[in-house]
């Protein structure tokens, strides 16, 4: 085949044959071409032939920390090292290194943060110290056969290239090093290769005193020698048979979640029809919370069902008092003593065993370490914040120091023999216990980008004397000019960015206009731009009891975008024209000039609306707003619009200080419900509207129809008390919850809505196109579609939503990428999870700061049983949204027993706790251990004859998270 | 899987303004005037060029010639072995399009009420197939000696983050990028065929077109040399 691509740097074509499977689980051929090239660079600083292809950054200074074992060199790195030390490379003393692509390649796909740490290295934090050479497309280093039987395939391809650079480089006297990991394969490439080193070998090579730190980081692999003839896990089987065990269906993939309640115990979900696997002890084989884990299914006979049994670490951790802990040999399997009597025959459900690990999920982690009793030990524990991760042991000089400290610490590797995952300490964050340390904790575990923002997202900003100008347009469609209407905004008390507004005002009998006026942030963030990139990752402001950590700068989050009473300010508007029965005639959007007249609170509008002295403008409108939205409510409830509870507080701050004051009393005004109403008619209606123009790449927002197998936890309570639920539809599930009154407990009806909530999944962003037409629907609020348009200030959802009817209605240019619905979705799944990781970062906060609270304080206050387990019943304490584990231990002697199925606590056959029942609970700081304090509850009604209840459960391990 | 990988290369090794081999063999059906089997990587396409005759009435046009061409591709052209490949929805628009890009080269009016048939097949499509097809109706006209304004050459090219590539493979195809089909005379700007999938935004127009214009002259020159030499090869005595 004769070449004649007449473009510089390709040498020759190769055909390259991969096969691949589809979804389906067919395999297919395919045969690509693979364009070998002549102008890749080999990287060294002095070679002539490449000097044109590149920078060249190796030997660039000449070796300036010498190796004792070899000359002149450049370290060519394995895969392995690569995945396992990713953190030692940040070291100056490891210069002239080179990756492969075929170890570029394999980082990539075994390991996310080794891969973003290589990525940053090689081409931005250490671009002088490492080269990429492209080994796969360069026409002396391709090979499709393989020349060395004895190698693997990655160390074949590690070998030709240093033999490729070392004849390559033989005139400058540079010899390639080869840098791996493994034992067996530096002796198989010894037989063909004479710079064959291990990383570690390297370093204690190195003729720098700097080398004692390195070695120290590397000092935890050491632990897991070989010597330790007890392997507690099995073998993972090999990446071959688990690929063909997914092929024949014998082995299936999925992610590996621990339950919340009991650590031991995980389920993997392995289809699209959402059905799991239960795993369970030892066959959780390594597997951490995340990993996306290869499982296999257990004989029949083998199945066991979950133990329904609270386990947490911490509580067996005191149970076993602290002693044993440095000591893992001692801590006996419990998995064994397990009573065999539990495998009966009731209930078995689908059990799996974890045979191989796809892709470690694994992150660095914040938390602490555990107390020792050996003093100056090197080996330690450390427990991790997040509750579904193992303990993780490491090694460290400094554990006197640290032991005050939060720190974050990183899985190194789980070698069979260890009961726990090996690491390596990363920083420290700070002294344990301070406000900023734990905040900080909060932020890094939720993955909360929160560091300032940077020069050029500010440099982006407006000046701050700006001004508005209705000349200044961006789309066909101009801005209105309304600054004469009479518009307010009603918020809580010191809100700070006020995204919307509303007016309204009767234009004809019968007939009235209402307007909503949202903040006009995409004026302000152009696309594309560094303001907009940050906005995009943040992705919403999130709010913690003492913190808010704003998406976009303050400037505009509080000033320029927020709608402030009596400034002018740029809006995004939606006017209807409705009749009084809330008839909407017609809805017309415009970008608008705007002047609120009174930035209200909901208290101070609600006393308006209620004055009959108040005759203003103002307070016409609200009065007209407030009739309209009871309208519009009972439709919405008319149509099966849940109302749903949650158990969420907030707390009233000493700004001073910042600590808790009290917890804000929740009252319930009827203005809350009128500006809701009217924000959720905006977002409807735009839904409306982006969606009939761009069917395939409007962002909306659904909740998912709940399936009738998740009602079950709530059809069983509410049975238990007499009622029924009916869960066939969305009104009747609503109608049904509406009848659950009970006289007696009037708490009631609001726990059955938190059950209610738990049932169902959370309402996502996604983009139109990508899901059926019907499944488009918002259950909760029961509407065909949705969307987010209203708060385009703390969220970013609304921010795309206001481009795309910006877009829509020629009031502004169609962004590059804005109608791509890829694009859209990539979106929609950052989005997502950063409002979930801002929703669990906020009630952190609040349990962080119930810790606080209740320093120095005890209170006895009203608690409900939520749920009843082998050894324990939760508590959930409404006053501060509080909700704990507290252990019962049951025995014969005290005559106590609990009923699981029947969700209740019985003494001497008596029932004496009931699921949703009142208990009275005393509440108060456990500083035991000056480490962990935690919030205790304390049983003090029903009185349990024989059981001191002693520890408590909150849901966090202590740092409240 | 990056379209452009960190290193600024492309799944197969090239930069993202290279084409693939072209690879041709004009003349290997006797049968018809002229015929071309060309390669773009490891795109295939026969074109076998029938004509100009005194095709069907229902055709006819008084003062040119008609262009009919038929697309298609074979049962085992992709990676699935498809049962229909002719006569569906995309064939069929694609045979038009050969036909309004063709009857904009040749010089039709020579040829008053008589017919050209084109046929093209794609043997193995992988990616650029339109492309191909034209390029490799161009060659075949030139066999055939039909006269035309000059040779017609094509090219893809798509945007990833707002970069161009040219001359996609049917892998750098799947995802939803957008991308045009340009064919050109003589590698000037003369266009006589675009096809666009995909959205494009406005922003982007202007560098994919200008991309694909310089590959089509990438293209038309591989193209010219091929005519050139089978010229010679056909017509010793025209000499030098
Ligand atoms: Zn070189």
């Amino acid at each position: 085949m004769d070449l004649n691509v007449k473009q510089s740097g390709i040498h020759s074509v190769a055909l390259h044959t991969t096969y691949f499977q589809n979804r389906s689980g067919k395999v297919y051929k395919r045969a690509e071409e693979r364009y070998l090239r002549n102008d890749l660079s080999c990287g060294l600083a002095q070679c002539g032939t490449c000097k044109d292809f590149g920078t060249n950054p190796l030997l660039k200074i000449e070796n300036p920390v010498r190796n004792a074992k070899v000359g002149r060199h450049a370290l060519i790195v394995d895969s392995t090292s690569l995945i396992r030390f990713y953190d030692l490379f940040d070291s100056s003393l490891l210069r002239d290194l080179i990756v492969t692509q075929t170890v570029w390649e394999g980082v990539k796909a075994k390991a996310v943060p080794a891969y973003k740490k290589m990525n940053s290295l090689c081409y931005e934090d250490a671009k002088d110290r490492f080269h990429v050479f492209m080994n796969e497309f360069h026409c002396e280093t391709f090979s499709e056969s393989s020349k060395f039987e004895d190698l693997s395939r990655g160390e074949e391809l590690l070998l030709s290239t240093a033999l490729y650079l070392k004849t390559h480089w033989q005139k400058h006297n540079v010899a390639p090093v080869v840098l791996v990991f493994d034992e067996d394969s530096k002796k198989r490439m010894e037989n063909h290769y004479q710079h064959v080193m291990y990383l570690k070998e390297y370093i204690q090579n190195l003729e720098d005193p700097g080398k004692q730190a390195l070695l120290d980081q590397m000092a935890a692999y050491e632990s897991s020698g070989n010597g330790n003839e007890k392997q507690i896990f099995d073998e993972y089987l090999s990446h071959d048979r688990i690929m063909e065990g997914i092929a024949s269906g014998t082995i299936k993939r999925g992610n590996f979640s621990v339950s919340r309640e009991n650590y031991r115990e995980a389920t993997v979900i392995i289809d699209d029809q959402l059905t799991s696997w239960f795993i369970t002890g030892n066959n959780c084989n390594r597997a951490v919370n995340g990993d996306t884990v290869a499982v296999q299914l257990l004989p029949e006979d083998q199945w066991t069902a979950p133990e329904k049994k609270i386990r947490l670490r911490d509580v067996e951790e005191y149970v076993k008092t602290a002693d044993d802990m440095g000591n893992e040999d001692e801590e006996n399997d419990d998995e064994n003593d397990e009573p065999k009597a539990k495998k009966s025959k009731k209930m078995t459900v689908s059990t799996a065993k974890v045979v191989g690990i796809i892709k470690r999920n694994w992150r660095e982690y914040c938390g602490m370490l555990l107390p020792s009793t050996v003093k100056g030990a090197r080996r330690h524990l450390f427990c991790p914040a997040e509750r579904l991760i193992p303990r993780i042991r490491i090694e460290t000089e400094q554990a006197e120091t640290l032991s005050q400290q939060r720190i974050v610490v990183a899985i190194d590797h789980w070698p069979r023999d260890s009961k726990y995952p090996l690491g390596h300490y990363v920083r420290s964050i700070g002294e344990m216990g301070s406000r900023e340390t734990e905040n900080e904790v909060l932020l890094l575990e939720h993955d909360i980008p929160h560091a300032p923002f940077s020069e050029s997202v500010l440099d982006c900003l407006p000046r701050e004397e700006w001004e508005p100008d209705l000349t200044e347009n961006r789309g066909p469609l101009p801005r209105v000019d309304l600054r004469d209407l009479t518009i307010c905004s009603v918020d809580p008390l010191g809100c700070t960015d006020i995204d919307d507004a509303l007016h309204c005002k009767q234009i004809g009998e019968d007939l009235f206009e209402v307007g909503v006026h949202i903040a006009d942030v995409t004026h302000f963030v152009r696309p594309g731009t560094a303001i907009d990139d940050e906005a995009a990752l943040r992705g919403t402001t999130v709010y913690l009891c003492d913190r808010r950590i704003d998406m976009l700068p303050c400037l505009l989050s509080s000033n320029l975008c927020s709608l402030r009473g009596e400034e002018e300010r740029y809006a995004f508007s939606c006017i209807w024209t409705m009749t009084s029965s809330a008839d909407i005639q017609s809805v017309k959007y415009h970008k608008s000039l705007i002047k609120s007249k009174a930035a209200l609170t909901y208290e101070k509008a609600q006393e308006i609306i209620d004055d009959p002295k108040e005759q203003n403008d103002v307070a016409l409108g609200l009065r007209g707003l407030m009739k309209l939205s009871k309208v519009l409510n009972a439709r919405r409830t008319g149509n099966g619009a849940l109302t749903l509870a949650s158990s969420e507080v907030r707390f009233d701050m000493d700004w001073e200080s910042r600590t808790p004051k009290k917890v804000m009393e929740k009252q319930h005004l009827d203005t809350h419900s009128m500006v809701e109403e009217f924000m959720l008619l905006a977002n409807i209606s735009v839904a409306e509207k982006i969606l009939e123009e761009y069917p395939d790449c409007a962002l909306l927002r659904r909740h998912p129809v709940p399936l009738k197998e998740s009602y079950k936890p709530l059809v069983e309570a509410a049975r238990h008390r007499g009622f029924e639920i009916i869960v066939e539809s969305g009104k009747g599930l609503a109608d049904s919850l509406n009848r659950c009154v009970d006289k007696k407990n009037p708490m009631l009806n609001r726990l059955l809505r938190m059950l209610t909530t738990r049932c169902m999944t959370q309402a996502v962003y996604f983009s139109a196109g990508t899901v059926p037409v019907p499944q488009y629907q918002h259950f909760g609020l029961a509407c065909a579609i949705y969307t987010h348009f209203t708060s385009p200030i703390r969220r970013y959802a609304d921010v795309i939503v206001h481009r795309l009817l910006a877009a829509a209605i020629g009031a502004d240019d169609i962004q590059s990428g804005l109608l791509n619905q890829a694009r859209c979705t990539k979106i929609c799944t950052n989005i997502n999870y950063r409002h979930k990781q801002a929703q669990y970062a906020g009630r952190a906060s609040v349990q962080l700061n119930v810790v606080r609270y209740f320093k120095g304080k005890v209170e006895t206050c009203e608690g409900f049983v939520m749920g009843v387990r082998n050894n324990g019943i939760q508590v959930f304490v409404p006053k501060y949204g509080l909700e704990s584990i507290i252990v019962l231990q049951t025995s014969a002697a005290s005559g106590t027993t609990i009923d699981v199925e029947e969700m209740s606590v019985k003494v001497n056959g008596d029932v004496v706790i009931k699921e949703l029942e009142p208990v009275t609970v005393r509440i108060s700081v456990n500083e035991k251990n000056q480490q962990r304090p935690r919030v205790e509850l304390q049983l003090i009604k029903p009185a349990i004859p024989g059981l001191s209840v002693d520890f408590d459960l909150s849901s966090s391990e202590g740092l409240g998270l | 899987m990056n379209i452009i990988s960190e290193h600024g290369f492309r799944i197969d090794g090239r930069r993202p303004a290279q084409i693939r081999n072209i690879n041709t063999r004009l003349g290997l059906n006797r049968n018809a005037e002229g015929s071309c089997y060309l390669e773009h990587g490891n795109t295939k396409v026969l074109c076998a060029v029938y004509g100009p005759y005194e095709g069907k009435s229902s055709k006819r046009i008084e003062d040119k010639c008609a262009i009919v061409c038929q697309y298609s591709a074979t049962k085992f052209s992709g990676l699935e072995r498809k049962n229909r490949t002719r006569g569906d929805r995309k064939s069929t628009e694609i045979s038009r399009l050969l036909e309004k890009a063709f009857e904009s080269v040749i010089l039709t009016e020579a040829f008053p009420r008589s017919q050209l048939d084109i046929f093209c097949e794609v043997i193995q499509g992988d990616g650029s197939n339109l492309a191909a097809c034209v390029n490799a109706t161009s060659l075949a006209l030139a066999d055939a000696g039909i006269p035309m304004k000059g040779i017609a050459s094509a090219a893809t090219c798509g945007v990833v983050d707002g970069k161009p590539i040219v001359d996609l493979t049917s892998r750098e195809e799947t995802d939803l990028l957008p991308r045009v089909t340009l064919a050109t005379i003589c590698g000037r700007d003369e266009v006589i065929l675009v096809e666009l999938q995909n959205r494009l935004h406005i922003d982007h127009l202007s560098t994919v077109m200008d991309a694909a214009k310089a590959t089509c002259a990438d293209v038309y020159e591989c193209l010219a040399v091929v005519a050139q030499q089978h010229l010679k090869a056909c017509a010793p005595i025209l000499g030098n």
